[in-house]
């Protein structure tokens, strides 16, 4: 069974297709990174898949679950780290993780990932900082971390190290390829060539909401 | 490089000044920029036809104030007069004063920050140039409340008959009390920005202050010495030369008093060159990004209140309440949907402030009144008010997780039972009035209040699920997930109401059955009607795949 499937998913706002019709299927432990020009639809393609915003055809099941049909499970496979991540005003870094791994069912051992992964990213200092307090990079680093604190089948990231420094980058990395490792199928929208090129087990191209494989560029952890 | 400098700040101010007069214009449909005959016709016409309306209105207010004077007794008007101008002057010139001390006067947008305070621009040029604009924003309202007690002390001096003859004559006792008394009100408020730039460059040292609250104790002893004896009769024998002074300037403004209307306006240029030197003294050191980096906020809230952006003022408001950091004292192992209880409780602990303080104690205040008097239509019309007060914050929560939906979409617990909480976790405390302001009415005045508990309790929590629905009915969901949230509309605030009033219109009904049922199972039949419709709202709203304006 596929960690993610996508069948027909499509997007029109008003007259405007903004992503044509496209099937996928993602297995537990692949890596996928999606490449394309600004505009050219990889973040409608993601909040489809999420249904942060509801595809206009398609279906898309996530560890077997219907994301219409199963919502409450086939989110619970599911973590989306969008590209501008947003927070609650009241709430410091700590206590949005601890909100979001409690959402999940996840308090377990929490107190030790949260800490470990606070470190590892270099926001322990900051943890009840306020995140509208902190900054590009940080918020970013901190979005991050909400979609890594709790358990996924399917990890998706928009454009992660658009705002991270080389350490942050390397940290990502090291983490992404980790979840690999432990199973988990990795959907990722990258403008950089090079982690592309690093870390794809295979790449999808989006030009104008067309979706174009290249199974040529696989690779070999 | 001085002159240079100096043009490119003229020329700057001048744009945004010229931005600003232009956005102001818009909204009475005139653009300067169009310099057709047509247009010129309708700038003359704007001009006439508010001149005529700001004339009217300041007449009706004149009247209206002169039947307010007989109730102080024998003063004389022009005293009376004297006083009330005395103290909008020294209240605002107090507003202006403290505005200017807490953070820089001079305020700078994003824009001006990165572009205008990076450069060496002279200083004293930006000061002087930046102080134009707002004075005149600020001495805009002063010039009506002037010419407003000219037009009183006018109505005093004709008789109502004779005023159209006396016309031109009645428009000066108006412009007289705005000509003398511009002048101190620049002088007034230069000096207070003078504080405020010296306050500025002292920041974080107490001595910044020292300025600020000697000028506001020379204002407030010079207000008392004529306040004090004109109206109550009682005088400082310090402050008799002050009084002396004051009380011939200030009746001079009216054409009484031994200051001719050249003698009063050469004392207030005089004030004004004061003003000038210590503005020109303490501006020398002015830092411009040091004054950039306090008013961020300030210009923000000056762009979003132009445009109505209540929400986002709120927003920065709330950031600059919170600080820095937070520590959450209370922290349970609730997951699921518990944990947005949690979260709930955070968030409402942090906001809290004296307007919820002020909404609770409303909430018990009306419930007692509601047990004086009783189950009647004009009870019902408080309790309408009442939900209307209410539904102004009670909807916040679940705006705000509707804005954030990028997390609370992928959070695994169902929409319709946080958004549930969000609607019902604001509405308790107002419940808990509820009962402690029905149960005070039952110990207080002896009635059977205790009867409307299940109703009340009830119809706030259909109200609430009302106003909920509503705001999902006006969202899309396409711009909910780009941070964009509507608030509910008015359909939704008189379905709320409706649901609060209706089981109180069922208990007056006379029935055989007892009427406490008729009127629990009413409220009981609209929360469930509330209920399900809230759901059906969250349905649509969670797999809606309509078109939508928004594009990406």
């Amino acid at each position: 069974m596929p960690a993610l499937q996508i069948i027909n998913l499509s997007k029109k706002f008003k007259d405007f297709q903004a992503l044509f019709p496209f099937d996928l299927s993602q297995e537990a432990g692949e890596m996928v990174v999606l490449q394309g020009h600004n505009g050219s639809g990889k973040t409608t393609l993601l909040n489809c898949i999420s249904n942060l915003i509801p595809p206009t055809t398609g279906e898309v099941k996530v560890a077997g679950f219907d994301m219409q049909l199963q919502e409450r499970e086939a989110r619970k496979h599911l973590a989306f780290v969008p590209d501008v991540p947003r927070f609650f005003l009241e709430l410091t870094a700590w206590e949005h993780l601890r909100f979001i791994a409690a959402a999940n069912e996840s308090l377990e051992g929490f107190e030790q990932r949260a800490e470990k992964l606070l470190r590892d990213f270099n926001l322990w200092h900051v943890r009840d900082h306020f995140p509208h307090r902190f900054s590009r990079g940080m918020r970013l680093k901190l979005g991050l971390l909400l979609g890594l604190i709790r358990p996924s089948s399917v990890l998706m990231l928009d454009e992660p190290t658009s705002a991270l420094d080389q350490q942050g980058t390397r940290l990502l990395i090291e983490e992404l390829e980790r979840h690999k490792a432990q199973g988990s199928a990795i959907l990722l929208s990258s403008h950089d060539p090079a982690l592309a090129d690093r870390l794809a087990d295979r790449k999808i191209i989006l030009s104008e909401g067309h979706v174009r494989f290249e199974p040529d560029a696989n690779r070999q952890l | 490089m001085s002159k240079q400098a100096r043009q490119a700040i003229n020329f700057l101010r001048g744009r945004q000044e010229y931005t600003d007069l232009r956005y102001w214009l818009s909204l009475v449909n005139y653009d300067p920029e169009e310099r057709s005959f047509s247009n010129q016709i309708y700038l003359v016409y704007l001009i006439i036809f508010f001149t005529f309306w700001f004339f009217i209105v300041l007449v009706y207010a004149a009247t209206s104030l002169l039947n307010f004077l007989p109730l102080f007794g024998p003063i004389p008007a022009d005293t009376l007069l004297a006083a009330l101008l005395l103290i909008s002057f020294l209240l605002f010139t107090l507003n202006t004063l403290y505005s200017s001390s807490i953070r820089s006067p001079l305020i700078f947008t994003d824009e001006q920050r990165y572009l205008l305070c990076q450069q060496p621009v002279p200083p004293r040029s930006l000061v002087f140039r930046w102080i134009v604009s707002p004075w005149l924003q600020n001495l805009l309202l002063f010039v009506l409340i002037c010419l407003m007690l000219g037009f009183t002390f006018g109505e005093l001096t004709f008789p109502p008959e004779e005023i159209s003859r006396y016309f031109f004559v009645y428009v000066w006792y108006g412009l007289r009390v705005v000509f003398l008394a511009a002048p101190f009100h620049l002088s007034a408020f230069i000096s207070s920005w003078a504080a405020g730039i010296y306050a500025l460059n002292r920041r974080g040292r107490l001595s910044a202050y020292f300025p600020s609250v000697i000028f506001a104790s020379i204002l407030i002893l010079a207000v008392v010495s004529f306040i004090a004896p004109a109206l109550f009769g009682f005088s400082l024998p310090v402050l008799r030369f002050v009084e002396s002074i004051l009380s011939n300037i200030l009746l001079s403004f009216f054409g009484t008093g031994s200051f001719s209307f050249a003698m009063t306006l050469s004392i207030g240029f005089g004030f004004v060159i004061i003003a000038v030197a210590l503005l020109r003294l303490v501006s020398g050191n002015f830092s411009p990004s040091k004054a950039a980096s306090e008013t961020e906020a300030a210009a923000l809230i000056a762009a979003y209140s132009k445009y109505g952006q209540l929400d986002a003022i709120k927003a920065l408001k709330k950031k600059n309440r919170l600080g820095l950091a937070g520590r959450s004292l209370f922290s349970p192992s609730w997951q699921n949907e518990k944990a947005f209880i949690w979260k709930a409780s955070l968030m409402t602990r942090r906001n809290f402030g004296f307007d919820d303080f002020w909404n609770y104690l409303v909430s018990f205040l009306l419930m007692l009144s509601f047990s004086f008097a009783g189950n009647t239509p004009l009870a019902w019309l408080g309790l309408a008010s009442w939900i209307w007060l209410l539904s102004r914050t009670s909807t916040d929560l679940f705006k705000q997780d509707l804005s954030l939906w990028q997390i609370t979409r992928q959070v695994p617990v169902p929409m319709k039972k946080w958004g549930a909480i969000d609607l019902l976790f604001p509405a308790l405390p107002h419940m808990t009035a509820v009962l402690l302001g029905l149960c005070a009415g039952m110990l207080l005045f002896k009635s059977g209040s205790w009867q409307f508990i299940p109703v009340l309790l009830l119809g706030l929590t259909s109200a609430q699920l009302q106003l909920g629905q509503d705001l999902l009915r006006k969202n899309q969901v396409e711009l909910v997930a780009a941070g964009s949230v509507q608030g509910f509309g008015l359909r939704g605030l008189l379905m709320g109401i409706l649901c609060l009033v209706l089981p109180l219109v069922a208990l007056l009904i006379e029935v055989e059955i007892f009427n406490l049922v008729l009127g629990t199972l009413t409220a009981l039949l609209l929360t469930w009607i509330s209920w399900r419709g809230f759901q059906r709202q969250v349905e649509r709203f969670s797999a809606e795949s309509k078109d939508s304006l928004f594009r990406i």
